[in-house]
């Protein structure tokens, strides 16, 4: 137990801390100082195939960064390789300012940094509680799983995020689309994370589950949490986020933030790779605009 | 079996259980074993085993019943069946020496492959008492029954060593123990 | 059961009849009631059938099943490969498989039998009681590092593990044949032979077999208070008062039950003879009683009879270790961050390994976790039989994987219970037995075990898809 808090303690202080820094008024769209986490010219191929080609993106302590791009545009490899499901080629990650190795997932939750799936990535067998907890198992004094305590704990996060959830004996796959949605949200922000990667968190939701996501997302950014959001639907990262990537064919066509640039234009960035004035343009960006 | 039919047919015998024991398993011996002795409550007075494996699976269902000691017959001339014969807890096991098989028979080639005729080499006899009673030229060895008074044959030939034949077995116990 | 719930008149409440609710309240598996009730009629049948074809020998329903010395011989047949079924379930479970369990056994059992009378018999002398404790660490410690050989092969070079352990089967049964040269190596050390359940020093007596009965009866009591006390702990709903001493009363009478019956199994008369004798126990004299279990003295020849001089065999130790084995999984698969890991990468492996689990030396960990208990069926299985062959583990493979299955393991992974696996290895070593009982064929025990199988699994995805 000791070491579990020991280790919750120094994920909870730098975040504390970045939260005492957004208090500054108005926080400005292109942040300054050290960003949260930052993934320079990351490479990685799949039999000969670069599904990610040198990219660089950013993302400043409550800051949620969409990222948009086709299906294949390496959007969620990118996002893979920070959660450490898969390891780079090439490219650095840093996180507040300093290299650090992630060469699977247990090295990217241990320095914060959470994911929620398109695919949920919950063990369907078991109950919520035991998803929830999998892989850092509350245990007793004997050594043995302290399945009542992780219960407890997850009835309290599951009231926060969906009050109406009850079925806390079942396994996950007797649960509806959004009960199990709530189960991997609830996962990722239960054990203070400092960088949180939502990968299409709304698709298999309906509106008001939406909004409740959504209220979510801008509750965890006042908190100071730095959220990666994966979508194609423009409307989210437009409500949502502050800055947007876009990748096409594995490169990032450009950076801007999302008040200086309008749907047409992120959407001729998306298919034709055109990028607009508004926007930082990256390698993927086309060069002459014709 | 065929020396039994009389017994059998008189009345005189009686065959309480007859399986085919899966892949000539020992362990499977020893279930089928326990299961006759169950639903004949111990009236066994013999066994017949068609090989020495099973008849170790035999021995030990009996010996789990204190019966070790009644006759059991098996054959291969194994050496735990051979050490189990001076032991008492087998009766007999039916071995064909494996030394004499070999040098019949390769004496036979070399005697094949000088030109001698078929019928002309030493021991052969006409045989044809196989299923299709087909009449061929054949050596037939005689072989062993080895039994506490014989266990020195086996030793002799060098098929066991004394240790191993005689082990747990009390000097004088077994012949050639 | 539909019957019970669709008759409830009061919509208003919700409307639950007594049955379900019963179930409800207790949290019983009905699918494990389904098997103990199937494992129920078969032992009735066959002590009806047995009974009217071979004879009465005081069976409940009048044959030779149903008696404390086919019981009690009945669960020593079963514990070698209820041992084993436990790990499959954990592999299965985890979406491997182990083939090679047979030729596993076959080879580990030889290699220690080998080691005992070949190196260790004649350099410490036979019967010296290092011999034994030798015996019992080579097969466990071999068994596992074969496992573990397999589960590497598995996990690390990414070949199916059906492969491995197809190849594994073919490989490890020709080593057997080779350490043995195709012959019994036998007699195994007189302490080791223990472990085999086939002599009197195996045998608990019915004074240890009721104290153990009575602390297991304690555990459990202390078990559904202690688990009260948790729940109480956060508040959460608790099971009924009467659900709770149900459930107490119910795994009691079990534990008691079987422990009746097994004190009720005598000696044969010539063990307690010869037991009499060689420790100067007097014999009683009495009148011959050719249906007595006790023996007493008529003349100068000891005879059986109703009164006189008996032991009672109590547990013996196979049955035990298989017991203590059954215990130890289920606390491990259900208790232990290990168990837990086993059933989540048996849900989803992608999720698991995302989760931050590492999946592939959890693989390669419950593969040498299946060969240790490998190790200990080969134990029990060449101290039964008091010789090792490299056929003594043929086919073994095919009833362990069997025995998971009927006790409702999924081969889709992710489900599967401990107790379920071993009361398969039992319904299928009851229908063997039984059948053996009967002077049946091999190949008619071999028929029938393959259609059990099919129709259990059959059964159980009817079952599941009504409680869908």
């Amino acid at each position: 137990m000791a070491k579990i808090a020991k280790k919750v303690a120094k994920k909870v202080a730098p975040a504390r801390k970045a939260a005492v820094k957004l208090a500054a008024p108005v926080a400005p769209v292109v942040k300054r100082g050290t960003p949260l986490v930052e993934m320079r010219g990351v490479s990685i191929a799949f039999g000969g195939i670069k599904a990610v080609d040198g990219a660089s993106i950013d993302l400043h302590p409550g800051e949620v960064v969409g990222l948009l791009g086709h299906n294949g545009a390496g959007k969620s490899t990118l996002i893979k390789v920070l959660s450490g499901a898969y390891k780079r080629d090439a490219g650095q990650i840093m996180v507040e300012g300093g290299e650090v190795t992630i060469n699977n997932p247990r090295d990217a939750k241990a320095l914060g940094i959470e994911t929620i799936y398109q695919t949920l990535a919950l063990a369907d067998n078991v109950d919520a509680a035991a998803n929830l907890y999998l892989g850092r198992e509350l245990k007793t004094k004997m050594g043995t799983l302290d399945d009542v305590a992780m219960e407890a704990e997850t009835r309290k996060v599951m009231h926060r995020l969906n009050p109406n959830f009850r079925r806390f004996k079942e396994p996950v796959s007797k649960l509806s689309g959004g009960q199990r949605q709530s189960v991997a949200i609830a996962r990722a922000i239960h054990f203070n994370a400092r960088i949180l990667i939502m990968d299409e968190p709304t698709a298999a939701l309906g509106p008001q589950e939406t909004a409740q996501v959504g209220e979510l997302i801008k509750q965890l950014k006042a908190e100071g949490i730095g959220i990666f959001l994966i979508s194609h639907d423009l409307h989210d990262v437009f409500d949502l986020a502050d800055r947007l990537v876009v990748m096409k064919n594995g490169k990032v066509v450009g950076t801007a933030s999302t008040k200086d640039v309008n749907h047409d234009e992120v959407l001729g960035m998306i298919i034709a790779g055109k990028c607009p004035k508004g926007a930082i343009p990256g390698p993927g960006a086309m060069r002459d605009v014709a | 079996m065929e020396v039994l039919k009389e017994g059998l047919d008189s009345g005189k015998i009686k065959n309480v259980c007859e399986t085919f024991t899966d892949g000539w398993k020992p362990d499977n011996a020893q279930k089928n074993m326990e299961q006759c002795l169950t639903s004949t409550g111990n009236k066994v007075d013999a066994v017949l085993s068609e090989n020495d494996g099973m008849a170790s699976g035999v021995v030990a269902a009996l010996t789990a019943q204190g019966m070790a000691g009644i006759p059991v017959g098996g054959q291969d001339g194994d050496l735990a069946a051979i050490n189990r014969v001076a032991l008492g807890t087998q009766t007999v096991s039916v071995w064909k020496n494996a030394s004499d098989l070999g040098k019949v028979a390769g004496e036979a080639a070399n005697a094949l492959a000088d030109g001698t005729d078929m019928k002309a080499i030493a021991g052969v006899a006409m045989f044809n008492g196989g299923k299709n009673k087909v009449e061929m030229s054949s050596i037939l060895l005689a072989p062993t029954a080895i039994t506490k008074a014989n266990i020195n044959v086996a030793i002799d030939a060098g098929h066991i060593t004394k240790d191993q034949a005689c082990a747990g077995v009390a000097a004088g116990a077994a012949t050639g123990c | 059961m539909s019957n019970t719930t669709s008759t409830s008149n009061s919509p208003a409440l919700q409307s639950e009849g007594p049955v379900k609710r019963f179930f409800r309240a207790t949290e019983i598996d009905a699918r494990m009631l389904g098997m103990i009730a199937a494992l129920f009629l078969i032992w009735c049948a066959f002590d009806i059938s047995s009974g009217i074809w071979r004879g009465n020998f005081g069976g409940l329903l009048g044959g030779s099943f149903l008696t404390p010395r086919n019981l009690w011989t009945l669960l020593v047949q079963t514990s070698s490969i209820a041992v084993m079924s436990t790990g499959m379930v954990l592999l299965i479970v985890m979406r491997q498989i182990d083939l090679s369990v047979g030729s596993m056994l076959s080879m580990v059992a030889v290699v220690t039998a080998v080691v005992q009378v070949f190196e260790l018999s004649p350099m410490l002398g036979v019967g010296h009681p290092m011999i034994w404790p030798i015996a019992v660490v080579c097969s466990i410690a071999l068994g596992a590092l074969i496992g573990a050989f397999n589960g590497a092969l598995t996990a690390y070079a990414k070949i199916p593990a059906f492969i491995v352990t197809l190849g594994g089967l073919i490989c490890y049964s020709g080593l057997a044949f080779l350490v043995a040269r195709g012959e019994t190596v036998a007699p195994m050390d007189k302490t080791f032979e223990v472990f085999g359940g086939g002599i009197p020093i195996s045998w608990l007596g019915p004074f240890w077999s009721w104290i153990i009965a009575l602390i297991v009866c304690a555990a459990i009591v202390f078990a559904i208070v202690n688990g009260r006390r948790q729940r109480l702990r956060f508040n959460f709903p608790l099971r009924p008062v009467w659900a709770e001493a149900f459930l107490a009363a119910l795994g009691s009478a079990a534990v008691l039950g079987v422990t009746l019956v097994m004190n009720s199994y005598p000696w044969p008369p010539k063990l307690i003879e010869n037991f009499a004798k060689a420790n100067n126990v007097i014999i009683p004299a009495g009148i011959e009683d050719k249906d007595g279990s006790a023996i007493c003295m008529a003349a100068e020849k000891a005879v059986r009879c109703a009164d006189g001089l008996i032991y009672y065999t109590g547990y013996s130790l196979p049955v035990l270790v298989a017991l203590a084995v059954g215990l130890l999984m289920t606390f491990i698969a259900t208790r232990t961050v290990f168990g837990r890991y086993v059933y989540a990468i048996g849900g989803n492996p992608e999720a698991a390994e995302l989760a931050g689990i590492n999946t592939k030396w959890m693989t390669v960990k419950v593969f040498a976790l299946m060969g240790a208990l490998v190790g200990v069926s080969s134990i029990i299985s060449s101290a039964r039989l008091n010789a090792a062959t490299n056929a003594l583990g043929l086919f073994n493979e095919l009833y362990v994987i069997a025995a998971a299955v009927i006790g409702g393991t999924s081969l889709a992974g992710g489900v599967g219970t401990i107790y379920g696996a071993m009361l398969g290895a039992l319904l299928m070593q009851s229908i063997i037995s039984g059948m053996s009982l009967l002077n049946l064929p091999t190949a008619y025990q071999s028929i029938v075990v393959g259609v059990v199988l099919v129709l259990a699994v059959w059964l159980d995805q009817l079952y599941s898809r009504r409680v869908k």
